[in-house]
């Protein structure tokens, strides 16, 4: 028995993804970059981008118009990698035709919470196979109810509390971060708001998700753990919310590119995450140096997830 | 006044001071009419036990009043062979009627409350009558039963039984009511009419003459086998949709009172027969192909409604995602997307070979003859989920009745004995001693039986229509249009060619001739069918017939696929099939009488 849920599906579809004419071309263009700029360059491309979390395919835009304003308040360390990023234009290329992915994408995606997606998501790429994996993704997201629950706390959340709506102001981007949490501490009033500020709270994350899950697959961005692998794997349940943590040597966590964590089992993917944490001990010890990460779990199955369980 | 056949009358409270009358519901009511005397009773139950009161009913002044004694032993009995029956649905058992109808025979009870055992019967010897007479309408025809009764419960009307003397006029009059046409029943009280329709379902004869009884069109569906059905959710549209319209209802006669009609995505998952999945992935268009394990990971509402039973068969299922307003429908429209996806697998992998011409490539396409033999199609069997509300439905499209056996008995055996022509046509085919015509009306037989046997609506219509073709293949008919009119308009034809012969040049005159002159003799279908009608007087109204050839404009809007969504009503089917059956026989018949 497999489980399998909105991310897994979003995965799927990434997957599928990269391995169409058109995401192939894309990745192409992207590796390619490596070749033609100096290895400072890319690897300060590299960063930037990794700072740029639920950005998805919006990453290598937002990377560099930030290293653009960095190089431009002062004379920078970085102008002269940001030159060559700048005559680049094949990073020009890249940028635009992932901006438009990611936008069709995004429009696609919204377009799901009010009706059947339509098969041609881009006039990128236009394949049943992509577009048979999106109906997945959309059923997916419908079963989990989410939908419904929202619409019947759409007017608690649109009008009436105050404190949902400042804790849809000021909460970051990051799901679940500490800070939101302790927003949610902060501003719920009685039990009700809190689960209706959690539910906002998953839905925000799980609409940056999907995007995101799909742009680390097409990058091979996702950091995938086979559980047999590893040090050690440890799971548990903190009010509903699963974390983990895991261990191992050397210092390969520490290359993580992406946000999410794929755990895999005989090859079959069984959970899917986001990192929180990574820390890295006995740095000096080289094969020996451990490191660890910590994250959460997306619900291992979000079937009827909404939908307030009956107790037998 | 009340109108005795509401269903408001299920509405209202029922109050009587007497041992825990206090508080009833109303579970039957039935209302009687002799000559210009209507009655009515009342069937009431306590709340949550099983205790019964009979009282009578004054619908004008709305009141409870007693039963009249010398008319107890009637009610009683009436009572009893509706509780017996098997229009007796709802299930209800109230055991001392047949005891006291027993008791009453030989005793007398005295006026006030009799009560036996846990029935309770409000009793007067005061005479306390309506009057109001009852008649009956078949398709335009009156009839005046002797006596009438008819039972309804809160789901409407569920039983009547009128009784017909059994003289010559009214045996000539029955012999007319045709098993497609409903009764309207029409009661006048004081000048105002209130009517009701209902649905015969058997006619029945006795000592005392004919018995004819109904119910509603709903009993048929109590014979309905529903082993698969199994429904989740708060809104009724889906599950009535799903058992009504299977039994022919449509869609737009289906209105539910405080349920708004919705529309939204809905997951349809279908077993496929005969399709194997060797591969990990294959879908076609918005349809994707899944092995049994795929589909139970993937749906997990499925696997919750997994029946072994129904479903352990099946090794591959299919999946789409369509819009629409109830589960039946959406089964119905990704059944559609399905099959479409179905037939275009068929049709490659039966001509792989023609496919060699448009490869890509210098690489050629395998084939195996084998697959001439494969056939997948989908099952009856379906699960549909709503995507957007908290509702799902296992069920099966698939028709199937409870005890469907036909019961040859002696009444049955003495129709065949009377009609000793039957037989002799019979023989005649079975010693192969058929004329021509004789034969057309064999395969006219064979083709209305596969279409009662047909499960697909559509297979019905066509093969409806190929009897039809049969049954009228050498009826002659006059000309469609008379020789000398014909002969004129060649006349004038050729002479328009043969004038402007350099527009109309020899090979667009000869083209021209052959369309415009070839058909002019040939009467369409519909003039042979009412030909025959009325040769053989066959006595068919029009609305009979515009109904019967409704069957006929299905089948063109089919063929020369006019539309894109046909809705056929399965009961102009039923109609046409009724018949064409009768059709049939009288043909067989003439033929049999050397006409």
């Amino acid at each position: 028995m497999n489980d399998i849920n909105t991310l897994l599906d979003s995965y799927h579809f990434g997957n599928k993804l990269s391995k169409s004419a058109f995401g192939q071309t894309l990745l192409l263009r992207y590796n390619d970059i490596k070749s033609k700029l100096s290895p400072e360059a890319w690897s300060l491309y590299q960063d930037a981008i990794k700072t740029c979390s639920f950005q998805h395919y919006y990453s290598f835009g937002l990377a560099y118009k930030k290293i653009e304003s960095l190089c431009s308040t002062q004379e920078s360390y970085f102008q002269e990698s940001f030159t060559e990023l700048h005559d680049c234009k094949e990073v020009f290329l890249l940028i635009e035709e992932s901006t438009q992915l990611g936008r069709d994408l995004e429009n696609s995606f919204l377009q799901m919470f009010s009706r059947l997606p339509s098969k041609s998501i881009s006039g990128n790429f236009n394949s049943f196979d992509l577009y048979r994996a999106w109906m997945n993704v959309f059923y997916r997201l419908h079963s989990t109810k989410m939908i419904p629950y929202l619409h019947q706390h759409k007017a608690i959340i649109e009008n009436q509390q105050r404190n949902v709506q400042e804790f849809m102001q000021s909460k970051e981007n990051y799901p679940f971060s500490k800070n939101n949490r302790a927003l949610i501490q902060k501003l719920a009033m009685k039990g009700k708001d809190k689960d209706i500020m959690y539910s906002v709270e998953f839905f925000d994350g799980l609409r940056n998700s999907v995007l995101q899950v799909i742009f680390e697959t097409h990058f091979n961005r996702l950091f995938k753990l086979c559980k047999k692998e590893i040090v050690s794997y440890r799971e548990k349940q903190q009010n509903k919310i699963r974390v983990f943590s895991t261990k191992a040597f050397g210092t390969e966590f520490f290359k993580l590119q992406g946000i999410f964590i794929l755990i895999l089992e005989n090859n079959t993917p069984q959970e899917i995450g986001f990192i929180k944490r990574r820390v890295v001990k006995n740095f000096d010890m080289g094969k020996k140096t451990i490191s660890k990460i910590e994250g959460l779990l997306y619900p291992k199955n979000d079937y009827n997830l909404f939908i307030p369980k009956i107790p037998n | 006044m009340i109108n005795p056949l509401d269903k408001t009358l299920f509405l209202n409270k029922y109050s009587f001071p007497y041992n825990g009358f206090e508080n009833n519901e109303l579970i039957l009511s039935m209302l009687f009419s002799k000559g210009s005397i209507l009655l009515n009773y009342l069937v009431l139950k306590q709340k949550n036990k099983e205790k019964y009161m009979i009282c009578g009913f004054d619908f004008i002044r709305d009141s409870i009043i007693p039963v009249e004694i010398r008319n107890l032993g009637s009610v009683l009995k009436n009572l009893s062979i509706f509780l017996s029956s098997e229009y007796n649905t709802l299930k209800i058992v109230i055991e001392p009627v047949d005891e006291i109808i027993e008791y009453i025979e030989k005793n007398k009870i005295k006026k006030g409350i009799y009560t036996y055992k846990n029935l309770s019967i409000l009793t007067s010897t005061q005479r306390n009558i309506i009057s109001g007479s009852c008649e009956v309408l078949s398709k335009g025809k009156l009839f005046s039963p002797h006596k009438a009764l008819l039972i309804s419960s809160s789901l409407g009307l569920i039983f009547g039984k009128f009784d017909f003397e059994s003289n010559q006029n009214v045996i000539q009059e029955l012999k007319k009511i045709h098993l497609s046409a409903d009764w309207v029943i029409r009661y006048w009280i004081n000048d105002i009419s209130i009517e009701y329709t209902g649905t015969i379902y058997e006619l029945k004869k006795n000592t005392n003459g004919i018995t004819i009884f109904l119910s509603s069109f709903i009993h048929e569906l109590s014979k309905k086998k529903m082993d698969v059905l199994s429904f989740q959710g708060s809104d009724p549209h889906s599950p009535l949709q799903a058992i009504l319209r299977s039994s022919g209802i449509l869609k737009e006669d289906i209105k539910i009172e405080g349920f708004g009609v919705k529309s939204g995505p809905y997951l349809v998952l279908l077993p496929i027969e005969n399709l194997l999945l060797n591969t990990l992935e294959f879908g076609l268009g918005d349809v994707t192909f899944l092995t049994k394990n795929q589909a139970l990971d993937m749906y997990k509402g499925f696997e919750e409604k997994y029946n072994h039973n129904a479903l352990d068969k099946f090794d591959t299922f299919a999946q789409t995602i369509v819009e629409s307003d109830n589960a039946y429908d959406a089964f119905l429209l990704g059944r559609q997307k399905i099959q479409d996806a179905i037939d275009m697998i068929i049709l490659l992998s039966k001509n792989e070979r023609v496919f060699n011409l448009y490869n890509l490539g210098n690489e050629i396409n395998e084939w195996n003859r084998l697959r001439l033999y494969q056939n997948p199609k989908c099952s009856s069997l379906y699960y549909a989920e709503s995507l957007i509300g908290i509702e799902n439905i296992l069920g099966d499209s698939k028709d199937t009745w409870e005890n469907n056996s036909l019961d040859v008995d002696s009444k049955f055996v003495k129709v065949f004995n009377e009609l000793d022509w039957y037989e002799e046509i019979l023989y005649k085919k079975q010693t192969e001693e058929l004329s021509i015509l004789d034969k057309q009306l064999f395969n006219a037989l064979k083709w209305l039986n596969r279409s009662w046997k047909a499960e697909d609506l559509e297979d019905k219509v066509i093969y409806t229509n190929i009897s039809m073709e049969f049954l009228v293949d050498k009826i002659e008919t006059d000309p469609f249009l008379p020789d000398e009119i014909i002969r004129e308009f060649k006349k004038l034809l050729k002479q328009l060619l043969k004038e402007q012969s350099d527009t109309f040049t020899e090979e667009y005159s000869k083209k021209i001739k052959e369309k415009s002159l070839g058909m002019l003799k040939e009467p369409p279908l519909k003039i042979k069918v009412q030909t025959l009608i009325s040769q053989l007087s066959i006595p068919i109204t029009d609305k009979d017939f515009s109904n019967f050839w409704k069957v006929r404009e299905y089948r063109n809007d089919l063929v020369h696929g006019k539309k894109d969504k046909l809705e056929i009503n399965p009961g102009d089917v039923l109609v046409a099939n009724i018949l064409l059956g009768e059709f049939i026989v009288y043909r067989l018949r003439s033929l049999e009488e050397g006409e």
